[in-house]
């Protein structure tokens, strides 16, 4: 008896040793290579740097005061928002309706529609960008289209006015994304147990009842991640606007990460000159926002979780 | 059926290990000549003289076996690589100007070359003279670049052969005022029943909009210099920031009007340069304002629409009054000051100075060459390459340089222009695309940056005043030369 | 759930085709794009070539490298995929399977870290490559786009692990296997949806990956990636259209196949997680 005890704490300490072992590797690799440039990112954000010049000109918050008092900055955060919050709503719901009907049993061509809507996903974004602004040029497909059908007759500038731009770059941003949402919407719908269908089908519930009482009320914790993961990711939307719109008309679609790429590498307007310790703060000031937004988000959350587990509790008392 | 699965990621486990053998072993380039002793690195940031170039290289490596020249055409990454080399002195053998700083900085830090010994007295007289810029190819006496431009460079316009026919318009009624541009560009577009524009411009690409923004501008305001690179919108009268100026709000409220009325092809604020030039060439546009360098674009028929039937005049302006660019030996050729080979650098830099002027910068049409070299109708590389090169002479005139005559002012530019957010070109098209109704607020508030963004520049780089540019002396449309800078002191 | 009217079944079809044509008619574009002459493609506003124009593709394969290209990226998504699903697996399993003290907290770690805000990297980030001896090499390449939290992944892997059944273990401690053997022998075999997930997801990024490619490779450009090499096509006065068709169409082709490969245990593997 105390013989297997011992036994067992050896085998614990064992495992325990073990598990630091496994931990090592990611360990290193992120001490090692990750959080030094993460760390110089933020030292370079208090220099006025142009990126090849020494590191020696010291200016402490005077890039982040800048930023703070320019207009163009504040716009471009306002942009990624609509973005973020565009994306999310379209993709998150569309792909909800889609992953539904491919869920469904005995319907032929799952895999086949599957890897139509997913094939967006594995696209590099710079040549969606290009491809995007051919089809929604003034003389693209999309005003060839409808002008033949005979709906309009002068061509609409999609992409330069700034409503209509920002709604371009939110579809296509949605299109995008929406084949991983649908990835992630299908994992959860497998995740219910059949068992629960079964049942409810006795009960002689028919489709949008099962859908309603059944379905939809489980999806709600990934609902959670699949939210959290929109947000971040529209968040450092960069790719698709540079290549799409590359932030016109006028600044009008410019997002944070796009705002950082200019002056990184862009001299803000005429490509001369390059301010990558001002880049720096901006950077770090998207990544604040987005822990901001993504910690108001996780708060709302529990918010909402406690309450309805409360809610359940109380019924079962 | 779970084995065969499992067995993928096994065997892509294998390809990884056998993949990386390969990439450590097989670095070998097609080295198929033992000959060479000696491989020079060079990186080319211009794409109109890519294929030039490498037909160059190839010649160059025939008349000299025993050297292979490895080029690299950096793309849209290319500042990136130029910081990242900078940074840890890995910067090739040869280069083309890395554009991420000033010259004087490149050369304080200990990254680029004197090039004294290839550009003797006898070698530098057979440049041309303006090509001798402070802070561009020359630092005080000493060369740092090999000048491959002469640095005249001016907007003009290009104007489709095939469309003025259709229309009854012939090569003397091309347009010289914005009267006679507004009617020109509307007849043609009421007799074309709308398909077809007088002007069509390639704005997205607001630095071209910029440039001839600022050109035009000078037969308005002639106190205002044209460059983008020195002192941006610096009055070299007065040594005020002045963006609000008549010129700029009458450009713009001019070129409005042209699009209300239909003058303006409306795919113009959509339109980078190239699908400007095709539009141009394809005929939906009698008209467009382009740089020096896109009469060799518009014959390409590769890179470009391989048109031939256009020909060029000067930029319309308000009166008829001409207008002037200013002429900048910006690009050229630099040396890493830490290669290896210096001999076989040398060696290159010759060979470059004795056929690369004929061969590479005339032979691209692109621009006029920093040789004295005089290029011969037969010579040409398009009909229309000397029509060019006369509106050039013409326009593009040297204007006081603030570098020349206080050094210290290269920072102070730096500092002032990087704390620019706006440009005269990106106003234009937000105004033609309905962004901004009111152009001259617009340009009071960029004023408004653009002044403080100057006076912290001065006030920041102690040896630097507001004299530094003043230039009382200097007649606009006269070329502003050393002798006029040294009569100053 | 089960949709039992036929006339509805057909009627989703026909939705889902429709759609499904509009969803991918910009790649359709594309590969009609690749096959028309760069003066077509700017002058012809019809969507069908005229003629077929295979010569964009040997441009793209042998006058802009792709074919060497193509082998660079080859290796350094399948190294770095590699490397991703070894790191995040024994971190997965460590957090997933063994109730260590300071678990909890290392979990927090790993999250936290995922919204760690930073800003401009890639200049640190080659200083320490240099520092390793690695650049301009693939070796370094991968270096780098390994580098990284991974958290997602290894959350996938710790809440996938933490839900087999202890009896497993237990039956493999039983017939003598130890903690290591346990792992690779009875417990990673089962994790193949995870893995599966984190291959297809690390490999869409790696395979488009610009930066690092760029700046790691400068004075290397035979070492350069398919999507870095894209950038042969864009010239600052002009552009290669059909050409970059071309090679987009080159470099869309793998990432599609390995999709279809793996899309079976890709769904599984995020399903695995949602579980918990």
């Amino acid at each position: 008896m105390a013989a297997s005890k011992t036994n067992k704490t050896n085998l614990t300490k064992s495992w325990n040793r073990w598990a630091v072992v496994f931990l090592m590797p990611q360990t290193i690799v992120f001490f090692g290579l990750s959080l030094y440039p993460i760390i110089m990112s933020y030292v370079y954000s208090f220099y006025s740097w142009d990126g090849a010049s020494p590191l020696d000109d010291f200016v402490g918050l005077s890039n982040y005061v800048e930023l703070f008092q320019t207009p163009r900055f504040w716009g471009s955060f306002l942009h990624t928002i609509y973005y973020v919050f565009g994306t999310t709503i379209i993709a998150v719901g569309v792909s909800l309706i889609l992953a539904v009907i491919l869920n469904t049993k005995q319907f032929k061509g799952k895999a086949f529609y599957r890897t139509i809507y997913f094939l967006p996903v594995v696209t590099t974004t710079a040549i969606i960008g290009v491809i995007m602004n051919n089809i929604f040029g003034v003389n693209g497909l999309v005003n060839q289209t409808i002008q033949t059908i005979g709906i309009i007759q002068q061509p609409v500038p999609w992409l330069s006015d700034s409503s209509l731009a920002m709604l371009i770059l939110i579809a296509v941003g949605a299109w995008k994304s929406l084949g991983m949402n649908m990835i992630y919407w299908l994992s959860g719908l497998q995740s219910i147990p059949t068992e629960l269908y079964e049942s409810a089908q006795l009960d002689g519930a028919g489709f949008w009842r099962t859908l309603f009482h059944v379905t939809l009320p489980l999806l709600k914790p990934i609902l959670a991640v699949i939210l959290l993961l929109s947000i971040v990711n529209g968040m450092h939307a960069f790719d698709l606007v540079k290549t799409l719109t590359n932030g016109d008309p006028y600044n009008s679609t410019e997002t944070l990460d796009l705002y950082v790429f200019n002056y990184a590498f862009g001299g803000g307007t005429d490509g001369t000159i390059s301010r990558m310790g001002y880049a720096s703060a901006a950077g770090v000031m998207l990544g604040i926002f987005t822990l901001i937004i993504s910690v108001i988000f996780g708060g709302l959350n529990m918010l909402t979780q406690r309450k309805s587990n409360k809610h359940a509790n109380g019924r079962v008392i | 059926m779970k084995r065969k699965k499992w067995g993928i990621t096994f065997a892509a486990l294998t390809i990884l290990s056998a993949g990386c053998a390969d990439g450590a072993g097989e670095n070998e380039e097609e080295t198929d000549n033992s000959d060479v002793e000696t491989t020079l690195t060079f990186w080319n940031r211009l794409p109109e003289l890519e294929s030039q170039f490498s037909s160059f290289i190839e010649d160059f490596e025939e008349k000299h076996p025993e050297i292979a020249v490895e080029m690299e055409n950096l793309g849209a990454s290319g500042n990136q690589q130029f910081q990242t080399a900078i940074n840890n002195d890995e910067l090739p053998d040869i280069f083309v100007r890395a554009n991420v700083m000033p010259v004087r900085q490149l050369k304080e830090q200990g990254q680029i070359k004197n090039l004294n010994e290839v550009f003797t007295d006898e070698v530098r007289g057979q440049f041309r003279d303006e090509v001798w810029q402070e802070n561009f190819t020359v630092l005080g006496e000493d060369v740092y670049q090999l000048p491959l431009y002469s640095g005249k460079s001016s907007v003009m316009m290009y104007y489709n052969k095939d469309v003025l026919g259709k229309f009854g318009i012939s090569e003397d009624e091309v347009p010289e005022t914005w009267e006679e541009l507004k009617q020109v560009s509307m007849q043609i577009n009421e007799e074309s029943n709308g398909s077809i524009y007088g002007l069509t411009l390639g704005a997205e690409a607001s630095w071209l909009s910029d440039l001839f923004m600022k050109q035009m501008g000078t037969s308005i305001n002639p106190e205002m210099h044209t460059s983008i690179e020195v002192a941006k919108n610096v009055n070299y009268k007065d040594g005020e920031v002045n963006l609000a100026t008549d010129a700029n709000i009458e450009i713009m409220n001019y070129l409005k009007d042209l699009q209300e009325s239909n003058a303006l092809d409306p795919e113009s604020v959509e339109n980078d340069e190239l699908t400007a030039i095709s539009n141009f060439a394809a005929g939906r546009a009698a008209f467009f304002f382009g740089g020096n360098w896109d009469g060799s674009i518009l014959v390409n028929e590769e890179t470009g629409p391989g048109f031939e039937n256009w020909g060029v005049a000067p930029m319309p302006t308000k009166n008829g009054h001409p207008y002037y660019a200013d002429s900048l030996t910006k690009e050229g050729l630099m040396v890493s000051e830490y290669t290896e080979n210096w001999e076989e650098v040398q060696t290159f830099l010759h060979y470059f100075i004795e056929h690369g002027y004929t061969d590479v910068v005339a032979g691209s049409g692109a621009h006029q060459t920093a040789l004295n070299v005089e290029v011969s109708e037969e010579d040409a590389p398009f009909p229309q390459y000397n029509d060019i090169t006369s509106i050039l002479d013409e326009t593009s005139i040297q204007v006081p340089d603030p570098y020349l005559r206080n050094n210290d002012t290269i920072g102070a530019i730096q500092d002032y222009q990087g704390g620019l957010s706006y440009s005269v070109g990106a106003m234009l098209r937000g105004y033609l695309q309905g962004e901004i109704n009111d152009p001259k607020a617009e340009l009071m508030k960029a004023e408004e940056e653009a002044v403080d963004s100057f006076e912290s520049a001065i006030e920041g780089n102690e040896n630097v005043s507001r004299e530094d540019f003043i230039y009382e002396n200097w007649t606009p449309f006269e070329p502003y030369t050393r002798d006029d800078m040294e009569e100053l002191e | 759930m089960i949709i039992t009217n036929k006339t509805v079944k057909y009627i989703i079809h026909a939705l889902l085709l429709v759609c499904g044509f509009i969803w991918i008619y910009p790649f359709i574009w594309m590969v009609l794009a690749s096959v028309k002459s760069n003066n077509e493609f700017i002058m012809s506003n019809n969507p069908l070539p005229e003629s077929l124009n295979w010569d964009n593709y040997t441009r793209a394969w042998i006058d802009a490298s792709f074919s060497g290209y193509f082998m660079n990226t080859v290796i350094m998504t399948v190294a770095t995929v590699a490397i991703v699903v070894i790191l995040s697996a024994l971190t997965g399993y460590a957090l997933g399977r063994v109730n260590f003290p300071g678990r909890k907290a290392v979990i927090i770690a790993v999250v936290g870290v995922m919204f760690i805000p930073k800003g401009y990297t890639i200049i640190p980030l080659y200083q320490l490559v240099e520092q390793l001896g690695m650049t301009n090499s693939l070796a370094g390449v991968i270096v780098a786009e390994a580098s990284g939290a991974h958290t997602l992944f290894i959350l996938l892997f710790t809440s996938y692990f933490a839900t087999m059944p202890k009896e497993l273990e237990e039956a493999a401690i039983m017939d003598g296997c130890g903690f290591v053997r346990t792992f690779y022998r009875v417990m990673l075999p089962l994790a193949k949806p995870i893995i599966a997930t984190t291959v297809i997801m690390q490999f869409i990024w790696t395979w488009s990956s610009f930066l690092i490619p760029t700046v790691l490779t400068i004075s290397k450009p035979e070492l350069r990636t398919l999507a870095v090499g894209m950038q042969n096509f864009v010239g600052q006065h002009s552009t290669d259209w059909s050409g970059m068709a071309a090679g987009a169409t080159i470099s869309l082709l793998p990432v599609i196949i390995v999709f279809i490969l793996m899309q079976r245990y890709f769904i599984e593997g995020v399903a695995g997680a949602v579980k918990q």
